[in-house]
Formats: C-alpha cells, structure tokens, sequence
C-alpha cells in the first residue's frame, strides 16, 4: 500500500557505506550512468554503494535534488550552489570526486575535477603543498636547487586557502 | 511476562557475548576502514588514474611544472606510463637552448641545465629538440655510440641501450624525430664505412620498442629522407624541396641545423628569452648551429614495456 501513495514516482533506496539508507525518487538518480544501468537492466529497487561513505553520499544526492530542479530561471543560484557545494575540505572534495567517477555522475565529475585543478592553478609550489598536505620529500640541496634553476615555480598565489 | 523475565536475564547473560560478537563482527571491518581513512582519506596521488589525467588536462604548463617540485611521489605521476601517455604538454613559451659557452649576457639566462652525464669526448652532438626532449649522442666518427635522452624538466634521464657495432663502420650522422600516431620518439644513427665511402648503414630505434632496428634497403647516400613512423628510406640525395609535415608522415632528413656539437668541458646548456643573441655561424665538422628553438615539455620518457608483446 505505501507504493501506491507516491502515485506513478518509483522509489529506490541507496545504502551507503556505513549502512545508512538513503530513500529518493529513481528519476534523481537517472543522472548517474552506472545507476540507471542498474535500474534499467536488473530492477532494482536498493542498490549498495559499500564503497560510498553516508557523508559522501549525502552531498551526491543534494547535488542531484538540485540539478534536477534547474530550470533557465534559477540558473544563477544554481551557480551559487555548485560554488558552494565544491567548498569542502580537500579530502571531502577528493572523496565526492571518487564517488562521482564511479557512479559516473559525468557533468558534476567535470566539475569536480576543475574544482580540484583550481586548488593547483596558480598557487605555489609551497602553497600546493599546504593544500594537499604534502611534506617536501626533496633533499635541502635537490630544494634549493629548484629554487635557484626556477624561481618561477615558487612564485603565484602563496596564499593556502581553498578560494 | 514469565517469558519477557526469561528473556531479559538470557539478554543480561548474554550481553558480554554479544557485545564481543558485535566487535568483531561488526566493529573490524569498520575499524579497518576508519584506520584507513584516519591518516587521510584519499590523496592526489590515490587518485583513479583517469581522475588525475582528467584534472592534469585542466592545468596550465607552468602548473605542470610545479608539480614536479611538490614531491617526489607527485612527480612520479607525470612519468607514470598509464598517465604519461595521456599527457604530451609543451609550454607554448619559446626558449632558446644554448651552450652556456655562448652566451654574452648572464643576466639573460632563465635556466641553466647541467647535462647530467661527464661527456668524454669532443665529439658529442646535441640533437635538434623535439617536444622539449634533448638528445645526446656520440661520439662521432666512433665504431661506438652512446645515446642519451633527457627531459631537463621532469628531470628524467635515459640511455638507450647500445647500437650493435658493425665492424669497420663508425657513427657519421644522428637525427631524433617524434611520430605522433604512437607517440612514439626516435632515434636516427647513420653509420659510414671507414675505407668504402659509399657504404652506409641506418639505425633507428624507437622509445616505444626499446631498441634499434636496422632500416631495410639501406642505400649508398648519406642524404636521405626518412619515414619514421614505418622506419623507411623515401627520398635519397639531398633535395631543396621540404616536404610537407603531415601528422600521418612524420619525416626525418639531414639538415645543417639538426644537431649542435657539445664543446667539452661542458658546463652546461642555457635557456634564454626567445631572441636571445644574433644568429652567427661557426663551422665545427659538419655541424654550424649553435642554437635551438626550445620549449619545455612535461612529455615523459617512461614506457611500460612489460605490457608490450
């Protein structure tokens, strides 16, 4: 009977990693290439993202509620939200990236994948290693030497923000 | 309730038992992953590799650059074979590459490459760059040659095994190419006769195979035109028409200005603003250039020859 009241919509339960459910209308998930072949061929109605963290999963699905509801009119908020939405902690950025190639999710991978393109673009060499949390594994001499070969390199946006 | 009462003490008893069940049951593979991802979730470096070609494509060349020198591990990806072969950059910035020996005005100097091998001999050549790669070879007029290839931006360094020795011959001419269908670099070693002048073999080898071929039907001319890509001779005698570089037709020919002889004690080679200094001609062998044209590349010498049949 619960089917019945959410009329002609199909609803499909995601299960994240960390076993979580996630309950949403299958025509969201239709954006993602690897679940609508699921969907289509095997009629599914709960597919397991082990690989997924819930976190991670929350963020996807916010980002296809959102997609989904974009028409000509709010085109600039939606731009304001995809801004907003690749502003995280590198790591989590790193992991929606993850996910989103794997569920083959292909205009958000772009997007994700220019997201992190512009943590490197124009910033030092030093500043790229405060980003991505990265000691110099380079000898004192090899360091000093690059200096002295490239100064360019080590010029650019020194500041570490994600911005 | 009897049955409730029965139930509840079976749970108290039970407790301990479950509460070990559940850890490790349920609590190791959760462990596992949290110990996994405490250190750091997931890293550039750990990244799918079409993830990483798909970010390194949205790079500026100078950002390339600058990954080489955030660590060694982040330079391991440009030379990577899976990622390499995806990755062919060349700084739209022209350069003038020349020997340090040359240059009048330190204060135009913007790098300065030490050649990381001790050059023995006077008669080492530098060969034309392709793609911002430099080919060392020599020595000339020797039954023995040594060739190098040298990215001085990925620092990347190679020698190439050893051309066969064909006895009474020694190296007369070097040329180095790129086919870009396989993106594959080459080598060109012409080899001439002591005692017969008209007695010349061709060599190429190929980065992609790892190895030298002879080219068939060598011919009894040092001037040649040479496909590269099916490593044959197409053209004999020295021709003043150029031939029209296509991509499917990558051709090599001897040139003037293919090569630049490496004077010894060698300290090094100079990259200056695009104009720098006059063209001026000095005689040296047959070789007169003492400059090239340079831009810098991210292009990686690695090949993953085990998956090569």
């Amino acid at each position: 009977m619960a089917s019945s009241t959410t009329g002609e919509k199909k609803i499909l339960t995601l299960k994240g990693g960390d076993n979580e459910e996630f309950i949403l209308e299958e025509s969201l998930v239709l954006q993602s290439e690897l679940l609508k072949n699921m969907v289509k061929e095997e009629r599914v109605s709960s597919i397991p993202l082990p690989s997924i963290k819930s976190k991670t999963l929350v963020k996807i699905i916010e980002y296809l509620k959102k997609h989904a509801e974009l028409t000509p009119s709010n085109k600039e908020e939606f731009k304001n939200f995809e801004k907003e939405f690749v502003n995280v902690v590198l790591e989590e950025l790193l992991d929606i990236t993850v996910a989103v190639n794997y569920l083959k999710i292909n205009g958000l991978l772009e997007f994700c994948c220019q997201a992190v393109a512009d943590r490197i673009k124009d910033k030092s060499v030093e500043a790229v290693r405060k980003i991505f949390r990265i000691e110099s594994d380079f000898t004192p001499e090899e360091e000093s030497e690059f200096r002295k070969e490239t100064p360019e390199a080590f010029e650019g946006d020194l500041d570490d923000t994600t911005n | 309730m009897a049955m409730g009462n029965y139930f509840l003490e079976f749970l108290i008893l039970m407790a301990p038992f479950i509460v070990i069940w559940r850890s490790t049951t349920v609590n190791k593979p959760k462990n596992l992953t949290v110990s996994s991802s405490s250190q750091r979730d997931v890293n550039f470096t750990d990244l799918p590799f079409d993830i990483i070609i798909n970010i390194i494509n949205r790079l500026p060349f100078k950002s390339l650059f600058q990954i080489c020198l955030v660590s060694r591990s982040w330079r391991s990806l440009l030379s990577m074979p899976e990622i390499a072969i995806h990755i062919n950059v060349v700084s739209q910035k022209n350069y003038t590459l020349l020997s340090y020996n040359d240059v009048t005005s330190p204060s135009d100097v913007i790098w300065k490459f030490k050649i990381p091998i001790e050059l023995l001999s006077l008669e080492y050549v530098l060969l034309k760059p392709v793609n911002g790669i430099l080919c060392i070879c020599g020595p000339l007029y020797s039954h023995v040659s040594y060739v190098y290839l040298w990215n001085p931006l990925t620092k990347e360094f190679k020698a190439l095994p050893r051309p066969k020795i064909h006895m009474g011959y020694v190296a007369f001419d070097f040329g180095f190419g790129f086919v870009p269908k396989t993106n594959d670099y080459k080598v060109l070693r012409i080899v001439s006769h002591e005692r017969k002048p008209d007695s010349w073999i061709h060599e190429i080898y190929s980065l992609n195979r790892n190895s030298w071929r002879r080219v068939q039907k060598s011919c009894s001319d040092i001037f040649v035109t040479i496909n590269l890509e099916k490593e044959v001779i197409i053209e004999v005698g020295l021709s003043n028409r150029r031939r029209e570089h296509s991509e499917e037709i990558t051709t090599w020919r001897n040139e003037m200005d293919n090569a630049m002889s490496l004077t010894y004690p060698e300290d090094g080679l100079a990259l200056c603003h695009s104009k720098y200094g006059q063209q001026y001609w000095r005689g040296y062998k047959s070789y007169s250039t003492r400059k090239f044209a340079f831009a810098g590349s991210l292009v990686s010498l690695n090949r993953n020859y085990d998956s090569l049949g």
